[in-house]
């Protein structure tokens, strides 16, 4: 793990890993790692369903994303999804767009600091 | 010069692994879907298949009523198919657990907590419902795990269908879900008897309800 994820995993253990992974901050970690290096799959997923008006798919891609954040104690995020998640949910086009733009920025920064670190 | 390959997904097209990953199914049978043309495709220089999202999508949304016929018995599986954990299909001794759960980060911790918590249990993961089905048709699971919210069919068709059929009788099921108490409402109709796991609580839940299930399929 590169030193930039160091303070989320910090805030991961002592707040989510307490409440839900049974204390355990290495499953906590493992899941954040996965976690990690699956978010350019979602992103990608969900431009695919904003393209193509596809709400069931965006409604259970947000559903997911806002869970895992959540667990892993990305709580402003989570509430990004929450809201991208119930436009899906309404089919407010409108309102899905903007919910992402307001997610992607904070998942691409979190994609970037878990990259392991050159050199 | 060759175009250089990337191994990565893209917005558009993704890898024959990633697909697999996705549909739950063995990078092989993708494969094969590819050159039957069930998957639209192109091939880099050095012969990869690059998977277009939108077939990905269509194979998965497609019109699941057709598809529900045969399944369950295997009559209508491809000759071809293969789960995409664990190639023999049938149970171990400690028993067999067929996740059906289309988050990958679900599917990620199911697998980390029954890797730390039940290292013996064979467990088999489909990404979609009607692979699900075909899966729970094919390996007689002591336990399956439903989502509520799959692509293709949802949790509760797929319950409702596997109660329809008696060679499921012995099959424990569990709901695993994020859906709140609302939420829950149009697919509580087929939902009676049987235990639900909130997917946050699921480190401290799933592990002690998992272990009476196997337990209990196991006495005769």
């Amino acid at each position: 793990m590169n030193a930039a994820l160091a303070p989320h995993m910090t805030a991961c253990q002592q707040a989510a890993a307490e409440r839900y992974f049974k204390g355990s901050a290495s499953l906590c970690h493992a899941f954040l790692q996965a976690g990690l290096a699956q978010f350019p799959n979602d992103m990608a997923a969900i431009e695919m369903a904003l393209t193509s008006h596809d709400s069931a798919a965006l409604r259970r891609l947000a559903h997911s994303l806002k869970t895992a954040l959540g667990m892993l104690g990305f709580e402003a995020q989570k509430q990004r999804a929450l809201k991208l998640e119930l436009a899906a949910f309404e089919g407010d086009w409108s309102a899905a767009t903007m919910a992402w733009h307001s997610l992607a920025p904070d998942l691409t920064h979190l994609i970037g600091i878990g990259q392991p670190q050159a050199g | 010069m060759n175009q250089p390959e990337s191994d990565a997904d893209d917005l558009n097209f993704m890898t024959t692994r990633s697909v697999a990953r996705q549909l739950g199914l063995a990078v092989r049978s993708v494969q094969l879907m590819v050159d039957r043309g069930e998957l639209e495709a192109w091939r880099t220089p050095g012969g990869h298949r690059r998977i277009a999202r939108q077939s990905v999508q269509k194979w998965q949304t497609r019109g699941s009523d057709d598809r529900l016929q045969g399944l369950v018995d295997g009559s209508k599986l491809p000759a071809d198919f293969m789960p995409s954990q664990g190639a023999a299909l049938v149970s171990t001794q400690n028993g067999t657990v067929l996740l059906i759960e289309d988050s990958i980060h679900f599917q990620n911790l199911v697998k980390l907590l029954l890797n730390q918590e039940f290292p013996d249990v064979a467990l088999h993961v489909a990404g979609d419902g009607i692979v699900g089905l075909a899966m729970a048709g094919q390996l007689q699971p002591d336990v399956l795990i439903i989502d509520i919210l799959l692509p293709s069919i949802d949790g509760a068709t797929l319950i409702t269908t596997l109660r329809s059929h008696p060679q499921f009788k012995g099959s424990q099921l569990i709901v695993l879900t994020s859906l709140d108490t609302s939420q829950l409402g149009p697919y509580r109709f087929a939902l009676g008897g049987v235990p639900v796991v909130h997917k946050p609580h699921m480190v401290t839940d799933l592990p002690p309800l998992l272990a009476s299930l196997l337990k209990a399929s196991r006495t005769p």
